[in-house]
């Protein structure tokens, strides 16, 4: 059986003055992920490797990570497709660790609620029946309701690194979701939350989050479309 | 949450920063049509002196002047916010590119507003 | 210690568990505790929708609704709670809708509806469009919106708490203790009302659909807290988990016309229901793939069959499961419009678990004793809906209607109770406070990875598709021996902080734990019933056998009692798709 070698981020900021690296030797059966992989070492090898992980399938978004130097799930990382050798595992960048590969992400979760995440509604929908919403006008939600909120967009952004306030990617892009839900009424309070400089004009279409979306989303994009919102509306 | 920068928002700079980007595109291909292409003759100096001592190209280049300027300046600042986070430096880092683009507007000021036949 | 003090404290931050914080909410100071943030949770796995007799494409009616959901059940479900679950299903939908859940439009511009296994129009007869869907990312899209609601309305979220101890105490519940993952350190939950919604079990199995998660930890608090779990031999299996890794391929491609295709090219669901073909129910299909594979028609003799998807086409694939093709490339690396994709029955959904009433409240005996401040609902909870086998597309519902419904018993309950808090009984906290220090403390020489992958290679074999008295006397033997082994493990990690090994240690405890009765009460069950099929006994035995399963857990081993299926308009038939 194939072995490749991990070199793996190790830090606990309650007991080590500072982060290293360490490296292990795994076997990786055809189709193993980098998953599979972390999986093998803490429970053959050391049991104190730490690092989050629940759905195994790219859905739940726990195990958002850096993986050779570009964020992506581990558990959708197949091992046979990352060439450098060691692969180097490390935690998502510019959100603080907790332990090893675990990162502290309430502060992305906050950004996300400054943006009012939720269906604002001031007409009320009717009683026994849906409200309609023609399939056009649906699809523009896709491509922003997909978002399982990794934040491996946000960690991947220049500008979130250099301005810790910024809104970031993922937070964007679900305004951007209810901003253009034709049942939402509360586009003003949003738009006046992202026309700010730490919200939409930060973003200097770097691109970065777009290459790191595990889902393939493109929050550049959708933050391009809520700039022109904002200038067709003041200008 | 706090602000740093230029005042507040970004809205006026992101539309400006496209906006004159457009312009000086159209300013620039008109400089270089009349400078370089189709100069009536070769070009000399006494042309150039002739088509600048009239006010609507004085007009011209002080736009483009000030146009260019605001559009680079911006460009830079827009860079440096992506690697400077420490506020003391960002404010450090937008006086010198003000101050700078203060002093290059004045010289190309003082270059296009004097000229004389 | 510190003691956090609320009116209701839900434990699990699924559909269900969110759906009733919601409830209670606007009314009392509600606080949810989850293992993971919110969204991880694996309701967000669920992809083919969730079902409710709109009729916004075809003809539909609740009693149509309510006569599969029986007929699915194999008639153990509880015919009361079901009907309620078909009757308040367009209710909760619509809800849903309102609170901003993105399901797919028809052109009219309404809820859209897809056809699923096992539900049909006009009692049984022909393919019913029922389940409300966003293309393949129902349970996501529902997920993400209910925990976008629970921020807008400040529900008090503790994520990455890992519930280690129920107190309950004479048939009251006084909350729940907990450990803080990141920091470490026990936290005492102390309330009014406690729900626990935490989900399903399947990570009990070698190949399974579920996250890792899924380890069933409210089923053995509850177990260990001397309370009794209700038909928990009746474990769903679903016919397309990814061949080796489980990963569910949603029935949704099925529902939009895929084909299963064994290792001689035949659609082999000629065989076995020549009327509903793919859209058999899962117990059924399931049952044929692994006859196919056991008798050698697995593709090239292999354990697996295909399921085909190429004559939908790349626009309808792209359209309605794109999800699917997402998943069988990244994972089995087949892309679905050109290539069937390899699948093999995968542990997929507990239709057993803690038995509650039709207001989520759990009950304690065979007499329908309840516990005072104890609800349940989701996967978790066994009302009954699913009876032996439950059809896609009702757990979504389940845990929308029961999770509202618990939430608004709670909020009632609550409400009546006044202001006092009861106090908490004396060394309410000890047990989780043992259980930390053992696990920690021990220097045994057992290791994890040994213990948990026998149990669940164990599993998947014996107590798999198909059983006989042999196969799961065999895993109950193994289960004990295990058990055992369990008492000298120990970890590498003895940090406080964000400590995983340990939280697998304690879920490999609850593994161990709520295994037992799903064997037992297999072994008992002397027939064959939904997903509980036995080899040895093939036939539905509704003389003897048209009971719900109780178990308890005591000194000398798993207690069994049973109580009667309530029956108030379907009474049982044969069940031929």
């Amino acid at each position: 059986m194939p072995t490749r070698r991990f070199k793996i981020f190790r830090y606990n900021p309650h007991t080590d003055e500072r982060p290293r690296y360490q490296e292990y030797e795994v076997q990786v059966p055809t189709g193993s992920t980098v998953l599979d992989a972390l999986n093998e070492i803490k429970w053959t090898q050391d049991g104190t490797l730490t690092y989050r992980r629940s759905c195994r399938h790219g859905i739940c978004g726990s195990c958002a990570m850096t993986i050779n130097g570009a964020n992506m799930l581990a558990c959708e990382a197949q091992v046979h497709t990352l060439k450098r050798d060691p692969i180097v595992v490390e935690p998502l960048r510019s959100f603080p660790v907790i332990k090893d590969l675990v990162v502290d992400m309430d502060g992305f979760f906050d950004k996300l609620l400054l943006v009012k995440p939720y269906l604002i509604v001031k007409t009320p929908p009717p009683t026994d029946k849906e409200r309609y919403q023609s399939p056009e006008d649906r699809k523009l939600l896709d491509g922003a309701y997909e978002c399982i909120l990794c934040g491996a967009c946000t960690s991947s952004c220049p500008s979130f690194w250099a301005d810790k306030e910024f809104l970031g990617p993922a937070a964007l892009l679900k305004a951007y979701r209810f901003i253009f839900d034709t049942r939402d009424e509360g586009v003003q309070e949003r738009l006046d939350v992202l026309d700010n400089k730490h919200g939409l004009w930060r973003c200097h279409t770097i691109f970065n989050c777009v290459e790191a979306c595990p889902k393939g989303l493109n929050p550049t994009w959708a933050i391009g479309e809520l700039k022109k919102k904002v200038i067709s509306e003041k200008f | 949450m706090r602000d740093y920068g230029f005042g507040s928002g970004g809205a006026f700079h992101w539309f400006l920063q496209r906006v004159s980007g457009v312009v000086l595109f159209i300013l620039l291909l008109v400089h270089f049509l009349t400078t370089h292409y189709f100069p009536v003759g070769d070009i000399t100096y006494q042309k150039v002196l002739a088509r600048l001592s009239q006010p609507g190209w004085k007009l011209f280049y002080m736009v483009f002047i000030a146009l260019g300027l605001y559009h680079g300046i911006n460009g830079i600042w827009i860079i440096a916010q992506d690697y400077v986070a420490r506020s003391s430096w960002r404010f450090i880092i937008l006086g010198l590119l003000m101050v700078a683009g203060l002093i290059l507007f004045m010289l190309g000021s003082i270059t296009v507003i004097p000229f004389k036949a | 210690m510190i003691i956090h003090r609320h009116d209701v404290v839900v434990v699990g931050a699924g559909l269900a568990g969110l759906y009733a914080a919601l409830m209670t909410s606007d009314k009392v100071d509600t606080a949810v505790v989850s293992k993971v943030y919110p969204t991880r949770s694996h309701s967000g796995a669920a992809q083919g929708g969730c079902a409710a007799s709109l009729g916004n494409e075809v003809e539909d009616h609740w009693e149509w609704h309510f006569y599969d959901t029986v007929r699915g059940s194999d008639f153990l479900g509880d015919q009361d709670a079901q009907e309620i679950l078909v009757k308040e299903a367009p209710l909760v939908i619509y809800e849903c809708e309102h609170m901003g859940v993105p399901f797919s439009r028809t052109p009219e511009g309404k809820i859209a509806q897809r056809p699923f296994g096992g539900h049909f129009g006009n009692f049984g007869k022909t393919p019913m469009r029922r389940s409300c869907y966003a293309a393949d990312r129902t349970g996501h899209a529902q997920l993400h919106t209910l925990f976008e609601q629970c921020l807008k309305r400040g529900v008090r979220l503790y994520n990455e708490f890992f519930l280690l101890h129920l107190i309950v105490r004479d048939d009251r519940c006084y909350g729940g203790v907990a450990w803080d993952l990141r920091h470490g350190g026990l936290h005492c939950f102390h309330a009014k009302a406690v729900m626990l919604a935490t989900g399903g079990y399947a990570r009990a199995w070698k190949i399974t659909t579920n996250s890792m998660s899924n380890t069933g930890d409210g089923l053995s608090l509850v177990l260990r807290a001397g309370l009794p779990l209700e038909d928990m031999e009746f474990v769903q299996f679903h016919p397309t988990g990814l061949y080796r890794s489980g990963i569910l391929v949603s029935e949704a491609a099925r529902g939009e016309g895929g084909y299963l295709i064994n290792g001689k090219g035949e659609r082999f669901m000629e065989r076995y229901a020549p009327e509903k073909m793919e859209l058999a129910p899962r117990d059924v299909i399931s049952r044929s793939e692994q006859t196919e594979i056991d008798e050698g028609r697995g593709i090239n003799g292999e354990a697996y069959v295909h399921l085909d998807l190429r004559h939908l086409g790349r626009e309808a694939i792209m359209e309605k499961l794109p999800q699917i093709h997402e998943l069988a490339w990244k994972f089995a690396g087949v892309d679905c419009i050109e290539e069937p994709i390899p699948i093999q029955p995968s542990a997929h959904y507990a239709m057993g678990g803690i038995p509650t009433d039709v207001h989520g409240q759990v009950l304690k005996d065979e007499k329908k004793t309840p516990v005072v401040g104890l609800y349940a609902a989701g996967e978790c909870a066994c009302v009954s809906n699913h009876g032996a086998n439950r059809l896609g597309t009702n757990s979504t519902l389940d845990c929308c209607v029961y999770g509202r419904r618990s939430g608004i018993a709670m909020a009632k309950f609550v409400a009546e109770e006044g202001e006092l808090l009861p106090d908490l009984p004396e060394g309410a906290a000890e047990p989780a406070r043992e259980l930390v220090t053992r696990i920690f403390k021990s220097k045994g020489k057992e290791r994890m990875v040994e213990i948990r992958e026998q149990l669940r290679e164990t599993m998947t074999e014996n107590m798999g598709v198909f059983r006989t008295e042999d196969s799961m006397s065999k895993a109950l033997r193994v289960v004990k021996e295990l058990q055992e082994r369990y008492k000298e493990l120990s970890i590498q990690d003895k940090s406080q902080q964000f400590n995983t090994e340990f939280m697998e240690a304690v879920e490999l405890g609850y593994l161990l734990d709520f295994v037992e009765p799903i064997i037992v009460g297999g072994l008992a069950r002397k027939e064959s019933r939904g997903a509980h099929f036995r080899k040895d006994f093939p036939q539905r035995d509704d003389k003897n056998w048209l009971k719900h399963t109780l178990a308890w857990k005591t000194e000398e081993g798993i207690r069994l009692g049973y109580k009667p299926v309530v029956i108030t308009r379907f009474p049982p038939e044969e069940r031929k798709y």
